[in-house]
């Protein structure tokens, strides 16, 4: 069964500069328990996807032009807006990319867990500070009872995504959606956080959806992944097969600039070559054709439709 | 934090003396002296006075007395009303500048914010717009202008407040609206972009996402953050504010300080000149700490040791 299910999606942004095309034409599910690892480079549209069925876009700009999201049946794009909030933070999760902001740094750390708590469930105020301490010890703080008291700026930057981290499962979501957890942190510390959301995932039997812009990083945590160019999906598989016998020349790009430690040369950090597009004059055709280096004649001519390919799901001309 | 603030009462007394130097030595240099007027005096009765003054001392000895009275709070006598001291004169006006610039601070205070508010969460709607085309017009209106017309179409034609005065509950409206009007509009453009700035940050996003209600979002975790500008400017204006406004106060014919202050100015008045300049001092010195200190219980990660 699939908790969510996104179909078509289009958010656009009406800027002074012109119809910014963050999210086109966007589809793509989540499993129940499952792991859905989202990879593209940064500006391809990763977050604007999520925010935007979310109601978190600031509108204007942004629009929601067409599509369909169903969350456990129910559909997003058309409830009210007091029912999406009931959803969030509730049955939806969300953690952010930096956890130096994210947090409200003029209210302590209680008052923002325990507000997240009492403003989807009525209980007492000592029932929510309780659970709110047991959060705390479920991320692994210690003294949890003493650092509750903390404000953000007290604290370490992997100690306020643990934070994040325990203020988003508080109500038992079903669905967490991890917007880049790991990038703002120090390297040492991310895979203490990696580790941490994929242990309360299984405890919790939720699903997942985690965004990145490193393969690296979802190796070993997704189920499946899609990878994300110019607000489109290119390409779509299991985590196995995009790593073994990825099919997109971008997602092969992808991969090349992912550090490994097995080079010779040791940690290295290819980026892609060229620029990624203007989203309000995207390139004709495939979007990747300018910097793809196995374009062929009707590359730039003609758009490449998602399509399967074996087990996969692959928008290339060359499938 | 009692150390601290401690500390800062005690830091003030140099800068109240140099503030106190430097006063008394430029009204010096300025031409003219309290007692020039049009009829020169009878050399006897001007040696009498230099005396009382004690005007026929060097200057270095006249400052020294100065401080000398300045160190036990006595600002000396008035050189233009007689035999009231700068104390006294300060002690009975100023109340009734206190109270003027009060009301109309708490006025500007709570309409300037409700204002900001409004038009922040409305940003860049028609709300916003009028609110904001208000705040220039009140910016923009001088009290001299604003203050006559209010009596031109409230005492005058409607005939329902009194012209002038300070001695009932219906005197005091124009005045305070008159003097309030500018920090209105100040009020509601610094609470407006204070509001937008946190609106605009992560942590708003977080607790949206988080299902907050928008009114839990705009109350506790904007409006703290949000009037934090508001709270630097109203510790300097409150201290401008209720050591009197000359036009206003001469307008409405309000027995308050700053009508003393100006009249003591063009009169030479010495020791008025120096009582008020000083007392101004003490009051915003003040104010900056008590801005200081709200500071720390709006944003924890302001300390002071
Ligand atoms: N408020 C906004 N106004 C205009 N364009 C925006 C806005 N927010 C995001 N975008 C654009 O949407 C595109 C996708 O952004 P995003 O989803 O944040 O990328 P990422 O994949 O790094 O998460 C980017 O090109 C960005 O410039
Ligand atoms: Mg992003």
């Amino acid at each position: 069964m699939n908790i969510l299910e996104v179909k078509n999606l289009k958010n656009y942004f009406h800027t002074r500069d012109g119809i910014v095309k963050a999210v086109d034409d966007v589809s793509f599910h989540v499993a129940k328990g499952e792991t859905l690892g989202v990879v593209g480079e940064s500006g391809s549209g990763k977050s604007v996807t999520h925010l935007a069925y979310l109601g978190l876009l600031p509108s204007p700009p942004s629009k929601i032009e067409s599509g369909n999201v169903h969350f456990q049946g129910k559909d997003l794009l058309h409830m009210d807006l007091e029912s999406l909030r009931k959803l969030r933070g509730n049955k939806i999760s969300m953690i952010f990319q930096d956890p130096m902001t994210s947090l409200n740094p003029f209210l302590s750390i209680k008052t923002q867990l325990m507000e997240t708590i009492l403003t989807h469930t009525n209980i007492s105020e000592q029932d929510a500070y309780k659970k709110s301490v047991e959060g705390l010890i479920q991320v692994g703080i210690p003294a949890a009872d003493k650092r509750i008291e903390s404000y953000p700026h007290e604290l370490s930057g992997g100690m306020r995504q643990r934070v994040m981290i325990a203020m988003a499962l508080l109500n038992n979501p079903e669905l967490l959606i991890a917007d880049e957890p790991t990038t703002a942190l120090d390297v040492t510390i991310q895979a203490g956080v990696l580790e941490l959301i994929d242990n309360l995932k299984k405890q919790k039997g939720m699903s997942v959806i985690l965004i990145t812009h490193d393969l690296g990083v979802v190796a070993g945590l997704t189920d499946r992944i899609i990878v994300m160019y110019a607000g489109q999906i290119k390409e779509e598989a299991s985590t196995f097969d995009i790593f073994n016998t990825p099919k997109h020349p971008y997602t092969k790009a992808l991969l090349q600039s992912v550090p490994r430690l097995d080079t010779t040369k040791g940690n290295r950090l290819l980026s892609i070559p060229g620029l990624p597009p203007d989203l309000a004059k995207p390139p004709t055709g495939c979007r990747f054709h300018p910097r793809c280096p196995e374009k062929i004649d009707k590359c730039d001519k003609e758009e490449p439709q998602l399509k399967e390919v074996g087990n996969c799901k692959v928008s290339c001309h060359l499938y | 934090m009692i150390r601290y603030i401690l500390k800062r009462i005690l830091s003030t007394i140099p800068v109240l003396l140099i503030i106190a130097t430097i006063t008394f030595f430029i009204i010096r240099i300025v031409p003219g002296g309290p007692f020039d007027s049009e009829k020169a005096l009878p050399p006897e009765i001007l040696e009498t006075i230099n005396k009382k003054y004690h005007f026929d001392e060097p200057l270095y000895m006249q400052y020294l007395r100065y401080i000398k009275d300045l160190a036990h709070l006595d600002l000396g006598p008035s050189f233009k009303y007689a035999n009231r001291s700068v104390n006294e004169i300060i002690m009975q006006s100023f109340p009734v500048s206190f109270e003027l610039g009060f009301w109309a601070l708490l006025f500007a205070s709570i309409f300037g914010i409700i204002a900001g508010i409004l038009s922040s969460l409305r940003h860049n709607s028609r709300v916003d717009y009028f609110f904001m085309g208000l705040a220039t017009l009140g910016i923009s209106l001088p009290s001299f202008v604003l203050g006559p017309l209010l009596v031109l179409i409230f005492a005058l034609h409607f005939n329902i407040l009194p012209v002038a005065g300070w001695s009932s509950i219906p005197h005091m409206i124009m005045p305070v609206i008159t003097l309030g009007a500018m920090y209105t509009a100040y009020i509601a453009r610094l609470t407006r972009g204070g509001m937008l700035e946190i609106v605009n940050q992560d942590f708003i996003r977080t607790a949206r996402a988080k299902g907050l209600k928008e009114r839990t979002i705009v109350l506790r975790h904007t409006l703290k953050g949000g009037l934090l500008p508001v709270v630097t400017f109203l510790g300097p204006a409150f201290a401008g504010i209720v050591t009197g406004s000359l036009v206003v106060e001469t307008i409405f014919n309000v027995p308050g300080l700053g009508r003393y202050f100006i009249q003591s100015a063009l009169n030479r008045d010495y020791t008025m000149v120096m009582g008020t300049v000083l007392f101004y001092a003490v009051i915003l010195i003040f104010m900056n700490l008590v801005v200081d200190i709200v500071y720390t219980l709006l944003d924890p990660r302001v300390k002071y040791e």
